[in-house]
């Protein structure tokens, strides 16, 4: 018994002694380690008064000061962080802004306005995956994060929107949003090739195909003005024009025009690819005319029987479009 | 949208949400992209087959050597610019010239074909996806260190027109 009593003494003592000997000692403040000092609380208010100012620059300065009297203390160091990153944001410094987005998530992962800044940046720069990721990355910790929502479906619509330019651009590219002179370029490809089509005598139809042909090659040459501006003998130019499917299209175009004589063969992938920019615009029509005829085809609908087999097998019902199977009362299952 | 209901339960297609869905601008979309996948499909087998007719009309008088290498030249930049292409769903002229050449592979397959036309067409076919085949990385590190500029360069010197 006694020798159980002074082993524990014994251990309760080394354990005293020695811990004693390992911590590190006591600061003489605890608010330098555990709290930012007093001057990079000031700093930080200020810096927040010069950014509601718009005074971002002077607003930068002082958030750098806060972060240099502040480190240690997570919880400040994130928020000046986030603080920082949209003054740069608003200074259009976004590779700035982005690092400070990476370091608000490097100091709290569980914080979803840092995620937010991270994808403002990389929204910014262009890089519109990450820039979903980040914004995902906040909607989990946050679900109900309306705006976040918002930004993240800003996002995907903008990667949507690039890969469909890179692709295709000419293709894809919707009527609607032509200029004036391009739409009627491309009426005149369809009209002078229906021209073509009608025997009217030589020079009228070697002249309807040429202008279709022509036609065609001008509204690619706007198309790669708009997209890449005025041509220059420079690397760069040719690295963004050579992807360009305008420029393929551009020499077809081009090619047709030139041929001695008509190729209706020749003339029809113009057509079709005439057509396929007019798509949006032919399903528009084709949904408007469908929104008119939608009472008279349910009123169709609703004088047709429809035969089928019910998922329930009981019965081959004759069923009303409003009705339900008389076997299985709607539920597609044995009863 | 009734016959949707008719082949959903009533129950089932509330849970779903299917009653306030808008199926009508969902099929509107994906009709719309699958319409202009045909269309450019379409485009680009007339391509080919225009590329096709061209070396046939050698055999006719209104044969025309100039339009047929000008042509051929398009045909190449349009397939070279597809092998950029991720999606290979989109690499319309591609699939064009494959099934071309399934055509005309299972035409000469005849046991009335004479042995010289396939051996000829086996020969063009060669030939002409020689002409499509991008320089390889160490191709173009050599051309590099030639100092005859990059592999960008080299790419497009294939695909020259003149």
């Amino acid at each position: 018994m006694w020798v159980v009593v002074s082993q524990t003494l014994g251990t309760f003592f080394s354990i005293l002694f020695s811990s004693t000997a390992v911590l590190p000692p006591l600061p003489d403040s605890i608010d330098s380690v555990f709290m930012a000092s007093e001057q990079a609380n000031r700093a930080k208010s200020e810096g927040t008064a010069a950014y509601s100012r718009g005074d971002y620059q002077t607003a930068t300065n002082l958030f750098t000061t806060a972060v240099e009297h502040g480190a240690g203390d997570k919880e400040f160091l994130k928020i000046i962080h986030s603080n920082r990153s949209a003054a740069y944001f608003n200074m259009k410094q976004y590779e700035k802004a982005l690092s400070d987005g990476n370091k608000c998530v490097e100091l709290d992962a569980q914080w979803s306005k840092g995620y937010g800044r991270k994808g403002d940046a990389l929204y910014a720069l262009r890089r519109f995956g990450e820039a979903y990721n980040a914004y995902n990355a906040a909607l989990r910790i946050a679900p109900a994060d309306q705006a976040m929502k918002e930004k993240a479906e800003k996002a995907m619509a903008a990667i949507r929107n690039e890969s469909s330019s890179a692709g295709s651009s000419a293709s894809t590219s919707s009527a609607s949003d032509d200029s004036v002179v391009v739409k009627y370029l491309k009426y005149a490809t369809l009209g002078l090739f229906f021209t073509y089509l009608i025997p009217l005598g030589g020079m009228v139809n070697s002249w309807s195909y040429r202008l279709s042909a022509g036609a065609f090659a001008i509204e690619q040459i706007i198309g790669v003005y708009k997209r890449h501006g005025f041509p220059r003998l420079a690397e760069d130019y040719a690295a963004r024009l050579m992807p360009d499917s305008a420029l393929p299209r551009l020499l077809l175009g081009f090619f047709v025009a030139m041929s001695p004589r008509p190729y209706l063969l020749a003339l029809i992938p113009i057509l079709l690819m005439t057509i396929a920019s007019f798509t949006q615009n032919i399903f528009q029509v084709g949904s408007s005319i469908i929104y008119v005829l939608k009472p008279i085809q349910n009123a169709i609908f609703e004088h047709t029987v429809w035969t089928r087999q019910c998922p329930c097998h009981r019965r081959k019902s004759h069923a009303h479009a409003s009705s339900v199977c008389a076997g299985c009362s709607g539920t597609g299952s044995w009863s | 949208m009734p016959m949707l209901r008719q082949y959903v339960p009533a129950a089932q297609a509330q849970a779903l949400g299917l009653d306030r869905l808008n199926v009508a601008a969902l099929l509107d979309n994906r009709m719309a992209a699958q319409f202009q996948v045909i269309l450019q499909r379409l485009a680009a087998q007339g391509e080919v087959s225009q590329g096709i007719f061209l070396v046939v009309e050698l055999l006719l008088p209104t044969r025309n050597f100039l339009q047929l290498y000008l042509w051929w030249q398009y045909l190449k930049m349009r397939y070279m610019q597809e092998q950029a292409q991720t999606n290979a769903q989109q690499r319309y002229c591609q699939q064009a010239f494959v099934e071309m050449d399934r055509t005309i592979s299972g035409l000469l397959a005849h046991r009335l074909c004479p042995e010289i036309l396939r051996k000829g067409y086996g020969m063009i076919s060669a030939y002409l996806a020689k002409q499509v085949v991008l320089p390889t990385r160490e191709q173009a590190e050599q051309q590099r260190a030639g100092g005859a500029g990059g592999f960008l360069s080299q790419a497009m010197s294939r695909c020259n027109i003149m």
